[in-house]
């Protein structure tokens, strides 16, 4: 009876590894040197001229650079050796040969590709741990960042070749293989910024931080979601820690590299030898990649052809574009206008759904612009204005502006002579969920009212001073004045002085008494409200930096009787002075 | 045994093998005919698992051969263009045969190298058609395959390496008990060598059999009369074809050739001979009885 299970039989699998290897040993020599040859040996270089330059603390810059360079090299030689082994998929004498091997279609799948990825990962390895060494002898900064990286990469380089091996298997052809590959990885990424762009248009209350497009994109693209964590990793603390990159990435990895593997499992199991030298092996990945050039037509054809207004021309072009590029990819998948009624189904079902899709974000998006969450839920919120510090405040407070902005959604846009602002609120809820919107509201009472309330609270006023005191003594103020402040384009000018822990609490005390009379002009104008602009900047470390900018309006008797006080004007005024007499001694 | 049990194959619309049902005998060579798209390749590649049948089953002993790997170790199948790993060499795929067919015999294929003169250290893709058939060749005989199915076999071999690998078969067949299949379209190359036929037309085996049994009691006479008698006049005989040129009769019949020539020899002929008609011809006759038009099948 036929084997209805996956099986993969380990001595032969093991054979057909030692086979592909060995086959490929003069690609994986010439591979091992070539990384050598950057790691360690212009790094070497690089941290010689360091150590001349008196630049050593910078060594751990090299760690980042070589990490980089392994992540592109282990990505681009998985497909080039998934490409290798698995090349035999796509001609008839080749299949031949290979499906009719004493190895099931388990072990066959699984020794080419374990042994693409050792391929892969052995001159990454053996570089990395010439790097360890140098590391450990030189002795310029430690090895743990570097080994979490290169376990990173092995883990992404896993990922992208699991992935890409689904392509691999469905693909009948060299040809579309890299047609349905580019195809549906880059039109994905095109297509959410699309809709990203239709919900900043019609969704009331839509975030459109880059956080929102990155999660978004990194869910439905495993190969963005690599880079992902590579750059977080990389780019984020130094040395390089597993903390920067969040935890939802490591689950995203497990989720797509565990569901790749098994949707190539299956799919190699039911890949008809047949298909070779054909389109596909399988209908599902034509209809997809048609599916996603009609999206692409039907938004790029409607948005030429109408101005970028979502209009009746709008309609009119997306149609004639989503049908005109799902016939454009049937005749290269066909390889001639064989199938158009598939093609305009494809097309026809594609501006469907774009229009569907619109009418669903247009009419409030299942409830996204009302929704408000419910206050049990509610861990910490915060709102953002430009004209205050991100400000985490009492939840309840925070509910009743959201309330009362989703209860004037029609009058949230601004009139012509409002100077339009945007307006952010998020909550971060229980079980690590996030919850934001953003707001461009014009000028609106009841909204101004709450924001206000907010801006003089007693949390917040508690918060910003705990804050300020984390800055910690000896660290520096600024203060910016307008030369005439009369003027509307008047420009601010300032200076930066150090003050003394003593200094910056009476200053920041002061401020404090009088926040609680703010007027509505500090919440969200502009800075011309305010007669003096307080800057205080600094930070214990590296990894804590802050900068609060203090409005001090013309009624802040306090404040400004403290800086009188302080002679900060004066202060100020001198160290303007050296300033200047230092440009003129270097000129 | 190889057997087929109600095999049904689809290309898309087209249907390869409609519920065909088969079996070939061991130690048979079996030659497998049909026209160009008949279905000839296909039915190697169902038996030695390359293809997988979309109903029914194909394999060794009832046992299907896709996804057997055991079974999958017993057959050889070389299509009709033979494939090798890029770049490599005689010497490097007898090394991948060996490390992937458990019965490759190392001697064996040292021995067949003096048989196909052959450098093994040339890259594969540098040699001619033939000697890349050849070489192939070599390394499939080299894992001593109880099932060796070849896909135009002869192609691009000249005479001498055709009467070689002949040979080779036959000592196959007779050491072995290796069970052959060749696909052809040219039935004159298999008459030689195969002791069974099975002919493939339209999604069907239209026959299947020993080439003996289809030989049996087959005769094509020639006789020259002065006075031609009338054909009712062989009514006594088991006529399939009847052709008249002139004085001259020529007829193929079925039944003991002594009798057949006693039974001609009572219209005193002029001219009398009686002559083994090539496998060629016993399709024809044998099929066009049962409404076939064998001549444009195999053509």
């Amino acid at each position: 009876m036929m084997s209805k299970t996956f099986s993969i039989k380990t001595r032969e699998t093991i054979k057909m590894i030692a086979v592909t290897l060995r086959k490929n040993i003069g690609l994986l020599a010439l591979l091992t040197i070539g990384l050598l040859l950057i790691s360690p040996g212009f790094m070497l270089r690089s941290i010689d001229e360091m150590g001349k330059n008196e630049l050593m603390n910078h060594v751990h810059e090299l760690d980042q650079v070589v990490l980089s360079i392994n992540a592109v090299v282990g990505g681009m030689m998985i497909f080039l050796f998934n490409f290798i082994h698995f090349s035999f998929l796509y001609t008839k004498r080749a299949g031949d040969v290979f499906f009719a091997l004493p190895l099931t279609r388990g072990s066959l799948l699984f020794s080419r590709a374990a042994a693409g990825f050792m391929l892969t990962m052995i001159p990454i390895t053996v570089s990395s741990a010439v790097m360890v060494v140098v590391h450990l002898v030189t002795g310029v900064s430690g090895v743990g960042g570097f080994l979490l990286g290169f376990l990173l990469i092995a883990a992404c380089v896993l990922l992208f070749g699991c992935f890409s091996l689904i392509f691999f298997t469905a693909a009948g052809s060299v040809f579309d293989l890299l047609v349905s590959f580019i195809g549906i990885n880059a039109g994905v990424l095109i297509l959410v910024l699309f809709y990203h762009l239709l919900c900043e248009n019609f969704l009331i209350g839509f975030t459109s931080s880059e956080n929102t497009m990155t999660a978004v994109m990194s869910r439905i693209s495993p190969i963005f979601l690599a880079g992902e964590i590579l750059v977080r990793f990389i780019s984020g603390a130094t040395p390089c820690t597993l903390s920067s990159v969040p935890i939802r990435c490591f689950i995203e990895w497990g989720v797509w590299t565990v569901g790749s593997i098994l949707l190539t499992a299956v799919l190699f199991k039911r890949r008809p030898t047949e298909a070779s030298g054909g389109s596909y092996a399988f209908r599902f990945m034509p209809i997809l990649c048609g599916l996603v050039a009609a999206n692409i037509g039907a938004f790029v054809v409607g948005m030429i052809f109408s101005q970028e207004e979502m209009d009746a021309p709008f309609w009119v072009f997306a149609v004639i574009g989503g049908l005109l590029f799902a016939v454009a990819y049937g005749a290269v998948t066909n390889r001639g206008f064989k199938m158009l009624k598939q093609s305009f189904v494809i097309g026809g079902i594609a501006v469907l759904f774009l229009a569907a899709t619109t009418v669903v974000v247009a009419s409030g998006g299942f409830g996204y612009e009302t929704r408000l969450p419910k206050q049990k839920d509610i861990v910490s919120a915060e709102v953002s204005l430009p004209g205050f510090e991100q400000a985490q405040v009492s939840p309840e407070a925070v509910l009743a502006l959201h309330g009362a902005v989703v209860e004037q959604l029609e009058d949230l846009t601004p009139a012509e002579e409002d100077v339009p602002i945007s307006l952010t609120i998020s909550y971060q809820l229980k079980g690590n969920r996030t919850m934001e919107r953003e707001y461009t509201v014009g000028q609106n009472s009841a909204i101004e009212q709450k924001l206000l309330a907010i801006y003089r609270s007693p949390e917040r006023i508690q918060q910003l001073k705990k804050e300020i005191d984390a800055v910690g003594a000896g660290e520096y103020v600024a203060l910016w004045q307008q030369y005439t402040p009369e003027e509307q384009d008047a420009e601010w000018f300032g200076e930066t002085v150090p003050l003394t822990n003593a200094e910056l609490r009476h200053l920041t005390d002061a401020y404090f008494k009088d926040l609680p009379h703010a007027t509505t002009d500090s919440l969200y104008r502009n800075d011309l409200c305010a007669e003096y602009l307080i800057e205080i900047h600094g930070g214990k470390n590296a990894d804590y930096y802050r900068d609060f900018l203090l409005r001090v309006e013309p009624g802040f008797a306090e404040t400004k009787a403290a800086l009188e006080a302080l002679n900060l004007p004066e202060r100020i005024a001198q160290q303007r002075a050296l300033g200047a007499e230092k440009e003129y001694i270097n000129e | 045994m190889i057997t087929a049990r109600n095999l049904t194959k689809r290309f898309g619309d087209r249907v390869a093998f409609d519920n065909v049902s088969f079996e070939m005998e061991e130690g048979a060579v079996c030659g497998l005919v049909g026209s160009n798209g008949s279905g000839k390749s296909t039915l190697l590649r169902l038996i030695s698992g390359v293809y997988r049948a979309d109903s029914g089953s194909i394999g060794i002993d009832g046992i299907e051969t896709f996804d057997h790997p055991m079974l999958k170790s017993k057959i050889a199948f070389l299509g009709d263009t033979p494939y090798f790993l890029p770049q490599s060499t005689l010497a490097e795929m007898s090394r991948f045969y060996s490390s992937l067919y458990p019965n490759f015999n190392a001697e064996t294929f040292r021995q067949l190298q003096s048989v196909f003169p052959l450098d093994a250290r040339k890259r594969l893709t540098a040699m001619s058609k033939g000697q890349q058939r050849q070489a192939a060749l070599m390394l499939l005989l080299a894992t001593e395959p109880q099932y060796l199915l070849m896909d135009e076999a002869f192609d691009g071999l000249d005479v001498v390496m055709r009467r070689v690998l002949a040979n080779l078969i036959m000592d196959g067949v007779e050491n072995r008990g290796m069970t052959t299949v060749i696909a052809s379209h040219n039935l004159r190359e298999l008459e030689d060598l195969c002791d069974h036929v099975a002919l493939i037309h339209d999604g069907k085996m239209l026959f299947n059999d020993e080439t003996e049994r289809l030989k049996g009691g087959l005769h094509k006479v020639q006789a020259a009369f002065r006075g031609v008698p009338e054909e009712s006049a062989f009514d006594g005989l088991n006529v399939l074809k009847c052709d008249r040129t002139g004085s001259l009769l020529q007829m193929v019949i079925r039944g003991d050739e002594e009798e057949i020539l006693e039974y001609f020899k009572r219209f005193d002929p002029v001219f009398l001979e009686s002559v083994a008609p090539s496998l060629e011809e016993m399709f024809v006759y044998e099929l066009e009885v049962t409404g076939y038009d064998v001549k444009n099948i195999l053509h």
